[in-house]
């Protein structure tokens, strides 16, 4: 192919990418405009009244750090009661042979698609019967309902990968299953906890329909407190985009580190999982 | 190796996920059938009488539920649709003239990053006709511009084109990676006897590429279940009850109405639905996969 056909072939490409890009942007515009700049007619798009005024409010006087120390903690507990059963379970799978491993292993990579609306109801009233709503273990508990499933799928191929004769090698070295784990495998599925995890931050940091189910004053995470400058008689457009900015910006920098998991995963999982 | 397979050392690995997924999952999805059959008395936790099935007698009476399931089969089917014939046209494209650019696909995958709220919020900024984008489009040009998601239609369809635009990068890559397992000495022999691209898409790469088709369909179907937060956001479920698709439905049992027993009965359907095609899901991976084990 000769390289001006190569250049067209760019052309449908690059305006669809630019598609794809464009609400992205809108919102980040938005986020650095004025309240002032933002109530002018016409002006939605232009670059007039730029300024840090919005995330000053959002930090300053909402409180919105606030939120995202809510949001911090429940994803890190969540990511982090995930990956250590994760984990064991992955590797009882993979390395020992029971009976009824295949229909374990079937029934936890499907229950990744139950969709979590489904069982907002029984957890919630679990939830209530614990007597933890309004905190954040409420939160932990239900994001950790859909984000283990989850965790075990990332993880079981990494595991699947690793070498068998390790574990004999371990076994005539006198360790027991315990130490096999810990310090045979646990070091070598590193690569694969750390993708796994991030998954997991993602999923819990991104959820909104627990949030707005389970959470109460105390426990407000950073979802609902964008939602929240959305009242029925008027729109907060600034505050929101910075809010959604502060939010979405360290996600899209930890989701550049598996993006390249993520496009493998994705198939695999049709032809894995 | 004997310790491998002894019970006690296999029972502390599998334990905690067993528990968990027990009592967060099994359990609730046992407990939401229970509650299906009963009636609230008093508050959560209090009282119940058994009504058997008239409850689900309810729910097919119920207006508002039979537009929400209706609604949600149109929502998957149409953006099902749309979103396979975007992934198979961009990754036949890109396939075919520009099967080394990497860079510009990570910028196509980008949507499906964003976080469901703000894309939602997004959406709802860009058509907003006063403030929006939209509204100064038309502003520019003096004239009015119109309330697309204050109309039932016109709320559904942007409801639609937003789950669009997040998710047939879904269907792309796996569309991708299935085409680059098709043959290509296949494709360069028809090729050789005359076929045009349309031919060579008809005859070799569509019929080999089949089993990938229906993996991201179905992959897709099961995640259109999950779909609230976009739509929550960005209608409310409204105008009317014009968006209020199964999943908006049933939370609103819960957050609106306190209907515990009712919402479980509406839960109940969605997770059915959604049983059927995760197992046709797995029944296939597993004929896929032939006698292959995945672990």
């Amino acid at each position: 192919m000769n390289h001006r056909l190569k250049y067209l072939a760019f052309v449908p490409i690059v305006i669809l990418a630019l598609a794809q890009f464009f609400p992205i942007y809108v919102i980040a515009l938005t986020s650095f405009k004025t309240p002032l700049a933002l109530m002018e007619d016409g002006m939605s798009l232009s670059f007039v009244g730029l300024s840090l005024e919005n995330y000053q409010k959002v930090v300053q006087e909402d409180g919105f750090l606030a939120h995202i120390w809510v949001s911090l903690l429940i994803a890190s507990f969540a990511t982090f009661f995930s990956i250590v059963i994760g984990s064991l379970v992955s590797f009882a799978l993979t390395r020992f042979r029971f009976r009824g491993k295949k229909f374990l292993t079937l029934s936890i990579l499907c229950s990744r698609m139950v969709p979590p609306v489904a069982l907002a109801m029984p957890v919630f009233l679990l939830v209530d019967v614990l007597g933890i709503h309004d905190t954040i273990w409420g939160l932990v508990l239900a994001h950790i309902s859909f984000i283990l499933p989850f965790c075990i799928w990332v993880l079981l191929p990494f595991f699947v990968a690793l070498p068998h004769d390790l574990a004999e090698a371990a076994v005539i070295d006198g360790l027991n299953s315990r130490q096999i784990f810990s310090k045979v495998y646990l070091p070598l599925a590193l690569p694969g906890i750390l993708v796994a995890s991030i998954f997991c931050f993602l999923f819990s940091w991104n959820d909104f329909l627990y949030s707005l189910i389970l959470a109460g004053s105390q426990t407000k995470t950073a979802p609902l407190a964008i939602n929240a400058y959305m009242t029925s008689d008027r729109i907060e457009w600034g505050a929101m985009s910075a809010s959604s900015m502060i939010v979405m910006v360290p996600i899209f920098l930890l989701s550049l580190l598996v993006q390249k998991h993520f496009a493998k995963g994705v198939p695999s999982a049709g032809i894995k999982g | 190796m004997s310790q491998f397979t002894s019970r006690r050392n296999i029972f502390g690995f599998l334990a905690p996920s067993i528990t968990v997924l027990l009592f967060l999952l099994f359990i609730p999805c046992l407990y939401t059938l229970y509650l299906c059959f009963f009636e609230e008395l008093d508050a959560i936790g209090g009282k119940k009488a058994f009504i058997g099935l008239k409850n689900f007698r309810m729910l097919l009476l119920d207006q508002e539920f039979l537009s929400s399931f209706f609604l949600l089969c149109a929502y998957i089917l149409i953006s099902t649709g749309l979103e396979l014939a975007m992934g198979l046209g961009v990754a036949l494209y890109l396939d075919r003239f520009l099967p080394k650019a990497k860079k510009i696909q990570a910028l196509l995958l980008l949507p499906m990053f964003v976080i469901p709220v703000v894309s939602g919020l997004g959406f709802r900024y860009i058509f907003d006709p006063e403030n929006g984008v939209l509204g100064s489009l038309f502003y520019r040009f003096n004239l009015e511009a119109p309330d697309i998601l204050g109309g039932p239609l016109g709320a559904f369809v942007l409801v639609i084109a937003q789950d669009v635009w997040r998710m047939w990068p879904f269907m792309f890559i796996i569309i991708f990676a299935g085409l680059q397992m098709v043959s290509k000495e296949q494709v360069e022999a028809i090729k050789l006897d005359g076929a045009n691209f349309i031919a060579q898409c008809r005859y070799v790469v569509l019929p080999a590429l089949k089993p990938t088709l229906i993996v991201a369909i179905l992959l897709k179907v099961i995640e259109s279940f999950k779909a609230f937060t976009e739509i929550f956001v960005m209608t409310g479920g409204g105008p009317g009850n014009a968006t209020t698709i199964l999943p908006l439905f049933i939370v609103k049992q819960i957050t609106d109405f306190r209907e515990f027993s009712y919402g479980s009965a509406a839960s109940f359907v969605l997770l059915s639905l959604s049983l059927i095609f995760i197992i046709i899901f797995s029944r296939l991976q597993s004929k896929f996969n032939g006698a292959k084990d995945p672990v």
